[in-house]
């Protein structure tokens, strides 16, 4: 089976600088690492690999320096790596770049499954994976911790907020993943070296891709980041009650009952 | 001139940050307390290839470089945690493989990379210090093989199974290497030295009592001994200055956490002016070590011979070590001193890196000697 992943690299411990200007997340010159669902994602893709056969394609839209991310890839074990650059793409929201993404996996032709990564620590919006099943035209499920492929169809643990859902849907399907589907493996210095000295990291551009310009990059984007910024600490209030022991244990009941807590 | 690391350097840093954030932190305070290493570590630092890294691909290593070895010792060691023992095989088997016969390189370099020996290098002795001219280690010729006589001191793994270079004095004047087994007839080793740098770090008195080793365990050529001296030592110290580096970067990370964290009369001590000084006397300290130490890794890949660089770097980034530890525990007042805090076992384990490899008073003579030659 072959399956692709979708992988964003995300500035590390979450610490964005966020343009001014355009109250856009500035990734740019800030030290990069795989979105952790993502590497998840990878994981996932590779022990299906190692249990089924068949490839793994790595893809990822982002600037030259994503190249790391792909090549981090490569060292864990995928076949093939991509890298969707073009000026035309940055400033896109999540809507023109599952587009951009929808379109490169057209381009890669034949496959089975594209894992996802739930959602990026940066964005946090958890959209692309959805929004590229609509532009593929393929089910998905989303927020998966542990799924089987049998011949053609795929079951899936779904983590919802407060239950768990078991889906079944045929193959090829768009696949989102939770950080608690697998623990990803740690590469090795000999991998690294092979994926950075010896494999290739193709790049494609928005003319290898035939995309429509006008739905890609900032003018492309149905959404404005109008600003950005950082929340003020939420304050905890405490109460502290006192009294009778019978009558602080009657209002304790009372405020947790008021909270729905018991 | 670019002062950036390649992706592959990159990828190799984040990788080794990863293992000391997952591996070695968590046990560090641990092993400095009961003064023993966890016995899975040398496994783990070869799986995520750490271990040969500076050895030829054709012998098993991965010949990463250099630089590379650098970032993954400068992460290894920001945990303050003397687990590397497995770490010594890279400088050994680079000094092997460049020195080395071809039988020794066969034999040697394979279970160097694998961490199944512990290789290690013995110059130091009793009465001579450092000096290489008064060696008192003798050895010569009987038949076919070489016999050895002498001690060894602060022979960091000399009791550890594996390889060790060991110098000795040939028909009284010439200085020659041996590349010998450790733990066979003859060979000797004392107990640990107790070191208040705390547990893991490991150094004993080696002797040597008629210790025959083959005629083929010459290293290098007869006399050629004090040469490879100078290129182990060479090399050593920049693994030393990067260990100095990562010490005090540690120092400054947890001084600067403790500053925000502690505060005096309802405000942090970070926003007093003596602790920001302190916290920027540190800071630049530490810059100009850490990209002095690259750059000097950078240039052994480029083929350089960095005798008199590495002793300068080795001298400055040691200092910044013990200048920086200090002022750490200034940052922490008297908690600085109880073993709550990690800038204790800072403090106390900076200070080897002045003397270790050489103290710096051997490295001012090294430099001078340069200087003046």
């Amino acid at each position: 089976m072959h399956i692709i992943v979708c992988i964003k690299q995300v500035p590390v411990k979450g610490e964005v600088p966020i343009d001014p200007r355009t109250g856009i997340l500035k990734r740019e010159g800030v030290p990069g690492v795989i979105n952790q669902e993502d590497l998840c994602a990878l994981e996932e893709a590779l022990l299906l690999k190692e249990k089924h056969g068949g490839g793994v394609t790595a893809l990822s839209m982002g600037p030259p320096q994503a190249e790391g991310a792909l090549r981090e890839a490569l060292a864990m074990g995928v076949d093939k790596a991509v890298l969707l650059c073009d000026r035309a793409f940055a400033g896109s929201d999540t809507l023109a770049t599952s587009y951009v993404l929808a379109q490169a996996i057209r381009k890669l032709g034949w496959f089975d499954l594209v894992l996802c990564g739930k959602q990026s620590s940066d964005g946090n919006t958890a959209q692309v994976g959805p929004e590229l099943a609509e532009h593929l035209v393929l089910p998905q499920i989303t927020s998966v911790q542990r799924l089987e492929i049998y011949r053609g169809r795929v079951e899936a643990e779904r983590a919802l907020e407060s239950s768990l859902q078991w889906v079944e849907s045929r193959l090829p399907a768009v696949i989102t993943v939770t950080k608690h589907i697998n623990k990803p493996r740690q590469v090795s210095v000999e991998a690294i070296l092979v994926a950075c000295r010896e494999k290739e990291v193709i790049t494609w551009k928005a003319d290898d891709l035939g995309v429509d310009i006008s739905r890609v990059g900032l003018m492309g984007s149905s959404t404005r980041m109008v600003a950005t910024w950082l929340p003020e600490p939420r304050k905890r209030m405490g109460e502290i009650l006192t009294g009778p022991t019978r009558e602080v244990v009657r209002t304790l009941l009372e405020r947790l009952r008021e909270r729905e807590v018991i | 001139m670019q002062f950036k690391l390649t992706m592959e350097q990159e990828l190799i840093q984040k990788r080794a940050r990863d293992f000391a954030q997952m591996e070695i932190e968590p046990i560090a305070a641990q092993v400095d307390r009961e003064r023993k290493m966890p016995p899975d570590m040398a496994e783990k630092l070869v799986k995520a290839g750490f271990v040969g890294m500076l050895i030829p691909k054709k012998y098993g290593g991965s010949e990463a470089g250099m630089l590379s070895y650098i970032l993954v010792m400068e992460q290894l060691s920001y945990p303050v945690c003397s687990c590397l023992t497995a770490m010594s095989n890279n400088v050994v088997g680079r000094v092997i493989a460049q020195f080395g016969t071809e039988e020794q390189k066969e034999r040697y370099l394979g279970p160097l990379c694998d961490g199944k020996v512990i290789g290690s290098y013995g110059f130091t002795e009793p009465s001579t210090g450092s000096d290489p001219k008064s060696l008192v280690t003798t050895a010569h010729l009987l038949g076919d093989s070489w016999i050895i006589n002498g001690i060894k001191r602060f022979h960091t793994f000399g009791h550890l199974d594996g390889p060790a270079i060991i110098f000795a004095n040939v028909d009284g004047e010439k200085t020659t290497a041996f590349i010998i087994d450790k733990n066979v007839e003859g060979y000797t080793s004392s107990r640990p030295f107790e070191l208040i740098v705390g547990g893991g770090l490991e150094t004993v008195d080696t002797r040597f009592d008629d210790l025959r080793v083959p005629k083929s365990n010459l290293f290098g050529e007869l006399g050629g001994g004090f040469y490879i001296l100078l290129a182990i030592a060479a090399e050593g110290r920049l693994g030393l200055s990067i260990a100095s580096v990562a010490l005090a970067q540690a120092a400054l990370d947890e001084s600067i956490k403790y500053a925000k964290q502690r505060t005096r009369r309802g405000v942090p001590i970070a926003s007093m002016q003596a602790i920001q000084w302190l916290l920027a006397e540190m800071a630049f300290r530490i810059e100009p070590a850490r990209w002095s130490t690259y750059r000097i890794a950078w240039l052994v890949d480029q083929g350089q011979e960095v005798l008199k660089e590495s002793a300068m770097v080795k001298l400055f980034a040691s200092r910044v070590a013990t200048e920086v530890a200090s002022m750490g525990m200034q940052v922490h007042g008297s908690y600085g001193l109880t073993k709550d805090f990690k800038i204790e076992r800072i403090y106390r384990q900076a200070k080897m890196f002045e003397l270790a490899e050489g103290s710096n008073e051997v490295q001012r003579s090294i430099v001078a000697g340069h200087l003046l030659a």
